[in-house]
Protein backbone atom coordinates (compact mmCIF):
# COMPACT_ATOMS: atom_id res chain seq x y z
CA UNK A 1 0.00 0.00 0.00
CA UNK A 2 1.35 3.28 -0.95
CA UNK A 3 1.96 6.25 1.68
CA UNK A 4 -1.00 8.09 -0.13
CA UNK A 5 -2.83 5.50 0.19
CA UNK A 6 -2.75 4.94 4.11
CA UNK A 7 -3.13 9.02 4.21
CA UNK A 8 -6.41 8.80 2.62
CA UNK A 9 -7.65 6.01 5.26
CA UNK A 10 -6.29 7.75 7.61
CA UNK A 11 -8.31 10.97 6.85
CA UNK A 12 -11.46 8.95 6.30
CA UNK A 13 -11.14 7.79 9.88
CA UNK A 14 -10.69 10.91 11.37
CA UNK A 15 -13.69 12.42 9.17
CA UNK A 16 -15.89 9.55 10.48
CA UNK A 17 -15.14 10.60 13.74
CA UNK A 18 -16.00 14.27 13.40
CA UNK A 19 -12.88 15.40 13.34
CA UNK A 20 -12.73 17.95 9.63
CA UNK A 21 -10.13 19.97 8.37
CA UNK A 22 -7.02 17.51 9.53
CA UNK A 23 -3.95 17.08 7.41
CA UNK A 24 -1.83 13.87 7.10
CA UNK A 25 2.48 13.57 6.56
CA UNK A 26 4.17 10.74 6.45
CA UNK A 27 7.39 10.66 8.73
CA UNK A 28 9.98 8.56 10.24
CA UNK A 29 12.67 6.94 8.84
CA UNK A 30 10.72 4.08 7.67
CA UNK A 31 7.67 6.02 6.49
CA UNK A 32 5.61 4.30 9.55
CA UNK A 33 4.40 7.46 11.59
CA UNK A 34 1.25 9.44 10.66
CA UNK A 35 1.87 13.14 11.87
CA UNK A 36 -1.41 15.03 12.11
CA UNK A 37 -2.26 18.67 12.21
CA UNK A 38 -6.05 19.40 13.13
CA UNK A 39 -7.79 22.67 13.62
CA UNK A 40 -7.36 24.26 17.06
CA UNK A 41 -11.08 23.58 17.79
CA UNK A 42 -10.16 19.64 17.85
CA UNK A 43 -7.20 19.81 20.01
CA UNK A 44 -8.55 19.22 23.58
CA UNK A 45 -10.49 16.04 22.08
CA UNK A 46 -7.47 14.74 19.76
CA UNK A 47 -5.14 14.96 23.06
CA UNK A 48 -7.35 14.18 25.42
CA UNK A 49 -9.27 10.69 26.43
CA UNK A 50 -10.19 10.20 22.85
CA UNK A 51 -6.83 10.20 21.23
CA UNK A 52 -5.66 6.79 21.98
CA UNK A 53 -8.98 5.77 20.53
CA UNK A 54 -8.01 7.70 17.53
CA UNK A 55 -4.72 6.54 17.09
CA UNK A 56 -5.96 3.03 17.30
CA UNK A 57 -8.45 3.80 14.46
CA UNK A 58 -5.75 5.71 12.11
CA UNK A 59 -3.17 2.95 12.96
CA UNK A 60 -5.33 0.18 10.94
CA UNK A 61 -4.96 2.21 8.18
CA UNK A 62 -1.15 1.17 7.89
CA UNK A 63 0.87 3.21 10.43
CA UNK A 64 2.54 2.08 13.62
CA UNK A 65 2.82 5.12 15.32
CA UNK A 66 -0.09 8.17 14.94
CA UNK A 67 0.57 11.46 16.58
CA UNK A 68 0.18 14.91 16.49
CA UNK A 69 1.77 17.63 15.24
CA UNK A 70 2.35 20.70 18.18
CA UNK A 71 2.51 23.49 15.51
CA UNK A 72 -1.34 24.76 14.73
CA UNK A 73 -2.44 23.82 11.57
CA UNK A 74 -2.04 27.45 10.02
CA UNK A 75 2.01 27.34 10.83
CA UNK A 76 4.13 25.29 8.66
CA UNK A 77 4.95 21.88 9.49
CA UNK A 78 9.12 22.31 9.02
CA UNK A 79 9.32 25.61 10.43
CA UNK A 80 12.46 25.75 12.06
CA UNK A 81 12.86 27.16 15.63
CA UNK B 1 16.77 -19.98 40.09
CA UNK B 2 12.84 -19.92 39.52
CA UNK B 3 11.06 -16.87 40.40
CA UNK B 4 9.16 -17.53 43.46
CA UNK B 5 4.97 -17.30 43.91
CA UNK B 6 4.89 -15.99 47.78
CA UNK B 7 3.99 -13.16 50.09
CA UNK B 8 5.21 -9.77 50.37
CA UNK B 9 7.14 -11.08 53.66
CA UNK B 10 8.70 -14.18 52.07
CA UNK B 11 9.83 -12.43 49.09
CA UNK B 12 12.12 -9.63 51.49
CA UNK B 13 13.16 -12.70 53.81
CA UNK B 14 14.48 -14.59 50.38
CA UNK B 15 15.97 -11.08 48.95
CA UNK B 16 18.00 -10.76 52.52
CA UNK B 17 19.57 -14.76 51.91
CA UNK B 18 20.35 -14.34 48.47
CA UNK B 19 22.35 -11.27 49.28
CA UNK B 20 23.73 -13.23 52.21
CA UNK B 21 24.60 -16.52 49.82
CA UNK B 22 26.35 -13.44 47.43
CA UNK B 23 28.78 -12.50 50.26
CA UNK B 24 29.93 -9.29 49.12
CA UNK B 25 28.65 -7.74 46.21
CA UNK B 26 29.11 -5.24 43.18
CA UNK B 27 25.96 -3.94 42.29
CA UNK B 28 25.02 -2.24 38.49
CA UNK B 29 23.68 1.19 40.38
CA UNK B 30 22.18 3.00 37.84
CA UNK B 31 20.10 5.47 39.91
CA UNK B 32 17.06 4.14 38.66
CA UNK B 33 14.30 2.48 41.31
CA UNK B 34 15.65 -0.74 41.66
CA UNK B 35 19.24 -0.37 41.66
CA UNK B 36 19.24 2.12 44.13
CA UNK B 37 17.00 -0.37 46.47
CA UNK B 38 19.44 -3.24 45.86
CA UNK B 39 22.28 -1.62 47.15
CA UNK B 40 20.37 0.14 50.24
CA UNK B 41 19.20 -3.69 50.92
CA UNK B 42 22.66 -5.05 50.30
CA UNK B 43 24.43 -2.35 52.58
CA UNK B 44 21.76 -3.00 55.24
CA UNK B 45 22.24 -6.98 55.18
CA UNK B 46 26.38 -7.40 54.01
CA UNK B 47 27.11 -4.32 55.50
CA UNK B 48 28.89 -1.34 53.76
CA UNK B 49 32.65 -3.35 53.41
CA UNK B 50 30.92 -5.48 51.24
CA UNK B 51 29.03 -3.67 48.86
CA UNK B 52 30.40 -1.29 46.52
CA UNK B 53 27.59 0.69 43.98
CA UNK B 54 29.09 0.94 40.43
CA UNK B 55 27.34 3.48 37.81
CA UNK B 56 28.89 3.20 34.42
CA UNK B 57 29.33 6.98 33.24
CA UNK B 58 29.02 7.07 29.14
CA UNK B 59 26.84 9.68 27.12
CA UNK B 60 23.66 7.29 27.09
CA UNK B 61 23.13 8.02 31.08
CA UNK B 62 20.94 11.03 31.70
CA UNK B 63 22.84 13.47 33.61
CA UNK B 64 20.39 13.28 36.34
CA UNK B 65 20.59 9.60 36.47
CA UNK B 66 24.19 10.18 37.53
CA UNK B 67 23.65 12.99 40.17
CA UNK B 68 20.97 10.89 41.86
CA UNK B 69 22.97 7.69 41.74
CA UNK B 70 25.89 10.31 43.52
CA UNK B 71 23.32 11.31 45.78
CA UNK B 72 21.70 9.01 47.32
CA UNK B 73 24.85 6.82 47.55
CA UNK B 74 25.82 9.62 49.50
CA UNK B 75 22.53 10.18 51.93
CA UNK B 76 22.78 6.68 52.63
CA UNK B 77 25.99 5.25 53.41
CA UNK B 78 26.44 3.42 50.33
CA UNK B 79 30.13 2.62 49.15
CA UNK B 80 29.82 4.40 45.80
CA UNK B 81 31.95 3.79 42.52
CA UNK B 82 31.85 5.65 38.97
CA UNK B 83 33.59 3.72 35.73
CA UNK B 84 33.83 5.08 32.47
CA UNK B 85 32.34 2.82 30.12
CA UNK B 86 32.63 2.35 26.59
CA UNK B 87 29.66 1.32 24.34
CA UNK B 88 29.84 4.03 21.91
CA UNK B 89 32.96 2.61 21.08
CA UNK B 90 32.00 -0.28 19.45
CA UNK B 91 30.04 -0.25 16.27
CA UNK B 92 28.10 -2.96 16.93
CA UNK B 93 26.18 -1.13 19.48
CA UNK B 94 26.28 2.48 17.64
CA UNK B 95 24.58 0.88 14.44
CA UNK B 96 21.92 0.57 16.87
CA UNK B 97 20.24 -2.99 15.89
CA UNK B 98 17.62 -4.14 18.36
CA UNK B 99 20.17 -6.61 20.26
CA UNK B 100 22.05 -3.19 21.31
CA UNK B 101 21.34 -3.43 25.11
CA UNK B 102 23.66 -6.63 24.84
CA UNK B 103 26.55 -4.76 23.76
CA UNK B 104 25.80 -1.65 26.11
CA UNK B 105 25.13 -4.70 28.82
CA UNK B 106 28.19 -6.59 27.66
CA UNK B 107 30.61 -3.65 28.25
CA UNK B 108 29.17 -2.39 32.17
CA UNK B 109 29.41 -6.06 33.00
CA UNK B 110 32.83 -6.40 31.90
CA UNK B 111 33.91 -3.39 33.19
CA UNK B 112 32.30 -4.28 36.49
CA UNK B 113 33.60 -8.24 36.46
CA UNK B 114 37.06 -6.63 36.45
CA UNK B 115 36.17 -4.52 39.46
CA UNK B 116 34.90 -7.30 41.37
CA UNK B 117 37.97 -9.04 40.72
CA UNK B 118 40.89 -6.57 41.18
CA UNK B 119 38.63 -5.59 44.76
CA UNK B 120 37.64 -9.04 46.14
CA UNK B 121 34.53 -8.76 45.97
CA UNK B 122 32.37 -12.45 44.91
CA UNK B 123 29.19 -10.95 43.22
CA UNK B 124 28.32 -8.78 40.40
CA UNK B 125 24.28 -8.34 40.63
CA UNK B 126 21.81 -6.66 38.70
CA UNK B 127 18.25 -4.70 39.75
CA UNK B 128 16.14 -6.80 36.90
CA UNK B 129 12.93 -7.73 38.77
CA UNK B 130 10.11 -9.85 38.52
CA UNK B 131 8.41 -7.62 36.20
CA UNK B 132 11.53 -7.97 33.31
CA UNK B 133 10.92 -11.07 32.90
CA UNK B 134 8.57 -10.94 29.33
CA UNK B 135 10.07 -7.36 28.21
CA UNK B 136 12.51 -7.82 25.02
CA UNK B 137 16.15 -7.74 27.28
CA UNK B 138 18.64 -8.82 24.97
CA UNK B 139 21.08 -7.15 27.84
CA UNK B 140 20.18 -10.12 30.22
CA UNK B 141 21.88 -12.08 28.12
CA UNK B 142 25.26 -10.75 28.71
CA UNK B 143 24.52 -10.53 32.00
CA UNK B 144 24.61 -14.38 32.02
CA UNK B 145 27.33 -14.72 30.10
CA UNK B 146 29.23 -12.78 33.10
CA UNK B 147 27.84 -14.94 35.78
CA UNK B 148 25.73 -11.32 36.91
CA UNK B 149 22.92 -12.59 39.23
CA UNK B 150 19.22 -11.02 39.86
CA UNK B 151 18.73 -10.70 43.46
CA UNK B 152 15.21 -9.21 42.65
CA UNK B 153 14.14 -11.21 40.25
CA UNK B 154 15.30 -14.21 42.13
CA UNK B 155 13.27 -13.31 45.06
CA UNK B 156 10.30 -12.81 43.14
CA UNK B 157 9.90 -8.81 43.66
CA UNK B 158 8.10 -6.95 41.42
CA UNK B 159 8.09 -3.24 40.89
CA UNK B 160 5.32 -2.58 43.32
CA UNK B 161 6.72 -4.46 46.05
CA UNK B 162 10.04 -2.33 45.53
CA UNK B 163 8.41 0.93 45.24
CA UNK B 164 6.62 0.19 48.96
CA UNK B 165 9.85 -1.45 50.67
CA UNK B 166 11.57 1.55 48.99
CA UNK B 167 9.43 4.06 50.68
CA UNK B 168 9.49 2.53 54.10
CA UNK B 169 13.29 2.81 53.56
CA UNK B 170 12.92 6.41 52.70
CA UNK B 171 14.75 5.95 49.88
CA UNK B 172 13.69 9.18 47.29
CA UNK B 173 13.94 7.06 44.37
CA UNK B 174 10.22 5.18 45.46
CA UNK B 175 8.46 7.02 42.97
CA UNK B 176 10.83 7.57 40.60
CA UNK B 177 9.46 6.91 36.63
CA UNK B 178 11.20 4.30 35.36
CA UNK B 179 14.62 5.70 33.28
CA UNK B 180 16.35 3.31 31.46
CA UNK B 181 18.94 4.94 28.91
CA UNK B 182 18.74 7.09 26.21
CA UNK B 183 19.68 5.20 23.53
CA UNK B 184 16.24 3.44 24.13
CA UNK B 185 14.69 7.03 22.49
CA UNK B 186 16.14 6.10 19.53
CA UNK B 187 14.59 3.75 17.36
CA UNK B 188 16.42 0.68 15.99
CA UNK B 189 18.52 1.37 13.11
CA UNK B 190 19.04 5.32 13.91
CA UNK B 191 22.36 5.18 14.69
CA UNK B 192 23.42 5.93 18.32
CA UNK B 193 25.89 9.14 18.18
CA UNK B 194 26.53 11.71 21.23
CA UNK B 195 24.86 14.73 19.38
CA UNK B 196 21.68 12.80 19.41
CA UNK B 197 21.58 11.45 22.67
CA UNK B 198 22.36 14.71 24.06
CA UNK B 199 19.49 16.12 21.42
CA UNK B 200 17.16 14.01 23.61
CA UNK B 201 18.74 14.59 27.25
CA UNK B 202 18.06 19.18 26.57
CA UNK B 203 14.43 18.15 25.38
CA UNK B 204 13.61 15.51 28.47
CA UNK B 205 15.06 18.41 30.96
CA UNK B 206 13.02 21.01 29.09
CA UNK B 207 9.91 19.31 29.59
CA UNK B 208 10.96 18.39 32.74
CA UNK B 209 11.24 21.93 33.36
CA UNK B 210 7.57 22.32 32.46
CA UNK B 211 6.64 19.93 34.84
CA UNK B 212 6.00 16.65 33.26
CA UNK B 213 7.50 13.18 35.10
CA UNK B 214 6.72 10.40 33.24
CA UNK B 215 7.33 10.58 29.21
CA UNK B 216 9.93 9.99 26.77
CA UNK B 217 11.12 11.90 23.60
CA UNK B 218 11.32 9.64 20.95
CA UNK B 219 14.31 10.32 18.66
CA UNK B 220 12.87 9.87 14.96
CA UNK B 221 15.81 12.06 12.93
CA UNK B 222 14.76 15.58 12.62
CA UNK B 223 11.44 14.60 14.34
CA UNK B 224 10.64 14.28 17.67
CA UNK B 225 7.80 12.16 18.88
CA UNK B 226 6.63 12.73 22.20
CA UNK B 227 5.35 9.71 24.54
CA UNK B 228 3.70 11.59 27.95
CA UNK B 229 2.06 8.98 30.14
CA UNK B 230 -1.81 9.15 30.17
CA UNK B 231 -2.17 10.59 33.39
CA UNK B 232 -0.27 13.69 32.12
CA UNK B 233 -0.87 13.82 28.34
CA UNK B 234 -4.19 16.35 29.16
CA UNK B 235 -1.82 18.79 30.07
CA UNK B 236 -0.21 19.13 27.03
CA UNK B 237 -2.76 21.58 24.95
CA UNK B 238 -2.56 24.30 27.17
CA UNK B 239 1.30 24.10 26.99
CA UNK B 240 1.50 23.18 23.80
CA UNK B 241 3.42 26.03 22.42
CA UNK B 242 6.26 26.07 25.20
CA UNK B 243 6.34 21.95 24.48
CA UNK B 244 6.89 22.76 20.61
CA UNK B 245 9.51 25.39 21.02
CA UNK B 246 11.71 23.60 24.65
CA UNK B 247 11.88 20.00 21.97
CA UNK B 248 12.71 22.44 18.88
CA UNK B 249 15.64 24.32 21.06
CA UNK B 250 16.66 20.79 21.16
CA UNK B 251 17.56 20.40 17.68
CA UNK B 252 14.26 18.77 16.50
CA UNK B 253 12.52 20.26 12.99
CA UNK B 254 9.40 18.72 14.25
CA UNK B 255 7.17 17.78 17.38
CA UNK B 256 5.18 15.54 17.57
CA UNK B 257 2.80 14.15 20.44
CA UNK B 258 2.34 10.37 20.18
CA UNK B 259 -2.24 10.06 20.74
CA UNK B 260 -1.00 6.73 22.70
CA UNK B 261 0.45 8.08 25.36
CA UNK B 262 3.80 6.67 26.95
CA UNK B 263 4.17 2.85 27.43
CA UNK B 264 7.03 0.83 28.20
CA UNK B 265 8.72 -0.95 25.19
CA UNK B 266 6.69 1.27 21.68
CA UNK B 267 9.74 1.12 19.55
CA UNK B 268 9.67 -2.70 20.49
CA UNK B 269 6.15 -2.83 18.59
CA UNK B 270 7.81 -2.79 15.37
CA UNK B 271 10.04 -5.65 16.02
CA UNK B 272 9.53 -9.40 15.10
CA UNK B 273 8.30 -11.66 17.60
CA UNK B 274 11.42 -13.87 16.29
CA UNK B 275 13.86 -10.60 16.97
CA UNK B 276 12.81 -10.79 20.94
CA UNK B 277 14.96 -11.46 23.37
CA UNK B 278 13.19 -12.72 27.07
CA UNK B 279 15.16 -12.95 30.11
CA UNK B 280 15.74 -16.48 30.57
CA UNK B 281 15.36 -17.01 26.74
CA UNK B 282 18.13 -18.05 24.34
CA UNK B 283 20.67 -14.78 22.79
Amino acid sequence: MSADERVARALRVLEDAGIFGAEIEVEGHEREMAAIRVPPAHWDRVAGEEGARLAAAVKSAGFRYVALDLRPADAPASASA
Amino acid sequence: MAVSDTTNGDKRERLRGILRECGSVVIGYSGGVDSVFLAKVATDVLGAAHVLAVTGKSDSVASWMEDTAREVAAGFGIPWLEVETREMDDPRYAANPSNRCYFCKNELWGRLSGVARERGFRTVIDGANADDAGDHRPGAVAAEEHAVRSPLLEAGMTKADIREWSRELGLPTWDQPAAPCLASRLPYGIAVTPERLKQVERAELALRSLGFRDFRVRHHGEVARLEVHPSEIARVPPLRARVDQAVRDAGFRRVLLDLQGYRRGALNEGLAATQLVQIGGAA
